[in-house]
């Protein structure tokens, strides 16, 4: 299947915020996470294997993968529970290329989570960590355990707004994090 | 939880859903007049959840649920009731706050914020962001 990337979302933020790329002049760089040509997996940066490349000109990046090694920050918001299980490791993985080795540097964001002691159905379970699970799979699968700290923790959405956003959910957690650089 | 929000479609977009953090908007838009900003934001929330129901076409909800999936969010004004960077940046703040202690970023409010991110002012983070 041929990806062609969308910036349909990002075009709507302009018009939503009447700005134009040269009011509002933050590169976008529209691209699929899971293409190789747009951001390939490797292993995660450290302070004794630094990337040796030198961080690019935002203006010029046609595709994600000149920034390995570069980044700070990293902010993935309502994002992860869109895939299953095994494509979010894989997410997890091309993200935390990314990622400067310096200390500090750091990975968070938020999307729909799960308690640990909760009842879901197994599809729900696919795409849906706990803080414990989410915990897990940075800090051991992606980052070597132990070089990074995690937190993450859940907030439970108010039953009566749980209906207007998904009238047949019964329930809705959302699991906010970080993952940092020690 | 018996039933799922991964084996669910999401009903058609509801007025009655409208809720915006309304300084926020109308200093960022600069539209005053709260039936104009309506129509804006309505006008950007339809487009939005056609260009979801696209992308569901051919997505992961698609083939765990067998059905068109339009972006919940985008119907129940998530982007806009809690003033979206707000939202965003204050988990930013809560989580990161310890990097940055040099800058008193937890005097900043949100207009000051917005203004001083991602432009070039004395409180950048260092490095780059990359916001998904």
């Amino acid at each position: 299947m041929t990806y062609v990337p969308h910036s349909e979302f990002w075009d709507l933020g302009h018009k939503l915020f009447r700005t134009t790329p040269e009011s509002f002049p933050v590169t976008f760089v529209p691209g699929n996470v899971f293409d190789p040509e747009h951001l390939s997996i490797i292993p995660p940066f450290t302070a004794n294997f630094p990337p040796v490349t030198t961080a690019p000109d935002l203006s010029t990046l046609v595709s994600l993968n000149p920034l390995r090694g570069h980044v700070s920050a990293i902010f993935v918001s309502s994002f992860f529970h869109l895939f299953p299980d095994d494509a979010q490791l894989r997410a997890a993985r091309a993200l935390a290329g990314l990622l400067s080795p310096a200390p500090g540097s750091m990975i968070f964001g938020k999307q729909i989570g799960l308690p640990e002691d909760c009842e879901a159905s197994s599809a729900r379970r696919r795409f849906c960590h706990t803080p414990q699970s989410w915990s897990e799979l940075w800090d051991g699968e992606v980052f070597p355990k132990g070089t990074v700290r995690v937190l993450a923790f859940i907030t439970e959405v108010p039953k009566d707004e749980v209906s207007k956003i998904l009238p047949e959910a019964k329930s809705l957690h959302l699991l906010a994090w970080s993952v940092t650089r020690l | 939880m018996t039933s799922d929000a991964h084996h669910q479609s999401v009903p058609p977009l509801d007025e009655r859903l409208y809720k915006l953090d309304r300084a926020f908007f109308k200093q960022q838009t600069g539209i005053e007049d709260d039936h104009e900003l309506k129509t804006h934001l309505l006008s950007i929330q339809a487009e939005a959840f056609e260009v979801s129901f696209f992308f569901s076409l051919r997505g992961p909800f698609l083939i765990q649920s067998r059905k068109v999936y339009s972006y919940p969010c985008i119907r129940y004004f998530s982007w806009a009731r809690y003033g979206h960077t707000i939202e965003q940046c204050t988990i930013v703040f809560e989580l990161t706050f310890h990097i940055y202690q040099a800058c008193d970023l937890a005097s900043l409010r949100l207009p000051g914020l917005v203004e001083t991110w991602p432009a070039a002012r004395g409180c950048d983070p260092p490095g780059y962001w990359l916001l998904l």
